[in-house]
């Protein structure tokens, strides 16, 4: 192999490829992961279903603002997440295209924010100015949009709330 | 307008990174970082915004800077380490090209916010096409070098380019499918995701740097590498676990427990070719320890080295479910996440400049005291923003676990967040040096005449002038 370039590339494809699909293609036969929830089918509905809605626009806003670098959507069965609301299950955002789960909380984690601050308004005036809402906020301003993007952005907030799943059954495993 | 002068891609390549090392940092960067304290810091326009330049910074240093020092610095290694020439400097060059317009084109629209929303893959579609061609006529040059090859056996260093090269596009290809076309369920989506975020760092500039550090050492202090079957050994421990890791970005997430064991426990064994290297490096180096006082090189490769076993060490550590449900989420992970590709990676880019950029314009480096000065800025700088960042990450976990409202936990940061435009201001001094450094050395460095060169004799490679005269 040290002086065949061809044997050196089989070899290390083949290793990358026993990886690639023990941890990325093996999950898609987990029937947990492929079954949207209450939540996913209303997101699908508000967004998905509807792509020149409001909510659609303003899921659009947020990533194209990049809101997910300070905020998660990503309730985790954890003691630091235990005043977010209900734990994410993993059909919860089945039709979410692309994922928004966040990787950093320099706010808080927004997954159910629409059940916390149900009122528009609040999020207009906050995204507009959030120190004028909450003292001391590090949240950008986001005066640049228009009220209409404002809205749109305000009414996808708004739609990010829990729906009850009465099939719903908490994994043991998944509490540790 | 495309040059076929021996060298020049490499030249152009590795020059031009610069732009992408001094941009995205102090843009994207630092900007963003004194944002973090002063939110209304550059107006409110909409392409200076957090989410925007945060965008352009990891796009540009990864993409940019990283990606390209470690190509052009292939360019130069690859035919010497074969014995021949770069198969077409002419193709070469247009690559360089390729990748300047397609990163500025990238960084535009980055800026408007035309995005695919999918962190460190936000580049859309047809830009990710357009990379895909780029790396493959990357990839052809580098093959058909090979072809052309005299000598036949291949050094270590080799055996990491060719497989980095090839593994790029792949992760790259699955990491970027375009969710518009092909929809992956949430989490499936979210696994993809971070195989792209961990795999990147794992499998390219991991593998280039460790393969340009493996050029670099034996070079400059002219002692050769302690064992070549450790290094083989790292390189297949690293081609067989690496690529099982991604599901540990997603611990405590909603996935099945096997699959967040099956991403931890490889991470565990990856201690293995860090160990390979590292002890490689320090071994190498072992009982002339003056070296590192005397050459700016190798003292920022051992740092380097020290800070990829520190990584490396961490890695694993927050891969675990109960330290990551505290320190996920937190800036522990931002100071984390710039050791890698910053202090491991980016000090091997520098230090391969130092020592390709005279060999390619035929000129003495301009002030190895500049260089020396770049190194302290950016390992001081760098500790003061990951050591802040740690302990930050470490309170704001433990204090989201003692339920502390989040507005306090937000407002307790700030401080912390203070010292981290420190760390961000030395990190960027020593950029800047360094760039003025090479500037120099191309425009007004010493030239080294004609008979230093062939005889191969290296252009001086220490600052003090006590060191000793090395091998080339
Ligand atoms: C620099 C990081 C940052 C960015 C970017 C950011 N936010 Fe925030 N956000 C915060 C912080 C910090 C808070 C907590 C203080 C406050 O409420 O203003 C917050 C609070 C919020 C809240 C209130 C949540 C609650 O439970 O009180 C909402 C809603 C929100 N942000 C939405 C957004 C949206 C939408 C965007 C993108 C347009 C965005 N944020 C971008 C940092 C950020």
């Amino acid at each position: 192999m040290e002086r065949n370039p061809y044997l050196l590339v089989f070899v290390a494809i083949f290793f990358f490829a026993v990886g690639t699909v023990a941890t990325m293609f093996i999950p898609f036969t987990e029937e947990n992961l492929m079954t949207p929830t209450p939540t996913a089918e209303y997101r699908k509905q508000v967004v998905n279903d509807n792509p020149q809605s409001k909510a659609a626009k303003g899921r659009e806003l947020y990533m194209q603002n990049g809101c997910m670098y300070c905020h998660t959507q990503w309730v985790r069965p954890t003691k630091t997440d235990e005043k977010l609301g209900p734990v994410i299950r993993a059909g919860d955002t089945y039709y979410d295209s692309p994922h928004l789960h966040g990787s950093n909380r320099t706010g808080p984690d927004l997954l159910w924010v629409g059940d916390r601050i149900p009122d528009k308004a609040w999020h207009i005036k906050h995204l507009k100015d959030p120190q004028s809402v909450v003292a001391g906020s590090i949240m950008p301003p986001y005066k640049f949009l228009s009220d209409e993007e404002l809205d749109a952005l305000a009414e996808y907030l708004v739609t990010l709330k829990h729906i009850d799943n009465p099939t719903d059954q908490s994994d043991p495993q998944y509490r540790y | 307008m495309l040059s076929s002068a021996e060298n020049s891609a490499a030249k152009n390549m590795l020059l031009t990174s610069m732009i992408w090392f001094i941009v995205p940092a102090l843009f994207g960067g630092l900007f963003v970082a004194i944002k973090l304290v002063w939110p209304t810091f550059l107006g409110d326009t909409s392409f200076l915004t957090y989410g925007r330049l945060r965008m352009v910074h990891t796009n540009g240093e990864l993409l940019g800077w990283l990606s390209m020092v470690q190509v052009g610095a292939m360019y130069y290694m690859i035919p010497r380490l074969l014995g021949t020439k770069l198969w077409s400097e002419k193709l070469g060059n247009f690559t360089v090209w390729m990748w300047n317009v397609g990163l500025l084109v990238g960084a535009l629209t980055l800026l408007a916010g035309i995005t695919s929303g999918v962190e460190y893959a936000e580049l859309l579609w047809p830009l990710d096409l357009y990379i895909a061609v780029m790396v493959i006529l990357v990839i052809v040059n580098i093959f058909m070098t090979i072809a052309q090859r005299k000598e036949k056996q291949f050094y270590v260093s080799v055996w990491y380019f060719v497989a980095s090269i090839l593994w790029l596009p792949l992760v790259y290809i699955i990491g970027n499918i375009p969710e518009p076309f092909l929809h992956l369920p949430g989490v499936h989506q979210l696994n993809f995701n971070w195989f792209y975020g961990h795999n990147v760092l794992g499998l390219w500039f991991t593998t280039m740097g460790v393969a340009m550090a493996y050029y670099l050492l034996p070079k400059v202090t002219g002692l050769p590498i302690y064992s070549h079957r450790l290094s083989l050994i790292g390189f297949w421990t690293i081609a067989i676990f690496y690529v099982w890791n991604g599901p540990h970005h997603l611990s405590n997430g909603p996935i099945p427990a096997w699959l967040q064991k099956a991403g931890i426990a490889p991470s565990l064994l990856l201690i293995i070719p860090v160990w390979s290297v590292v002890a490689n490096m320090f071994l190498t180096v072992k009982g002339n320890w003056h070296l590192v006082k005397e050459n700016v090189i190798v003292k920022f490769i051992l740092t380097a080295s020290i800070f990829y076993v520190a990584a490396c060490l961490q890695g694993p550590f927050h891969s675990l479910m109960t330290v990551s449900a505290v320190l996920k989420f937190t800036h522990w992970t931002v100071g984390h996440a710039h050791m890698a590709p910053y202090a491991t990676f980016s000090f091997i880019g520098m230090a391969g400049m130092f020592y390709i950029i005279p060999r390619v314009t035929g000129r003495e480096l301009y002030s190895w005291n500049l260089a020396n000065w770049s190194y302290w800025l950016g390992t001081i700088g760098f500790l003061v923003m990951a050591l802040d960042l740690w302990t930050a990450g470490i309170l704001q976990g433990f204090a989201w676990a003692d339920g502390k409202d989040a507005m306090t936990v937000v407002e307790s940061m700030r401080p912390f967040m203070m010292i981290r435009i420190v760390g961000g201001v030395l990190m960027v001094a020593s950029m800047l040096v360094f760039i003025w450094n090479i500037m120099k050395t191309v425009t007004s460095g010493k030239v080294v005449t004609m008979e230093t060169s062939k005889n191969k004799k290296p252009v001086k490679l220490t600052d003090t002038k006590a060191a000793k005269p090395v091998q080339a």
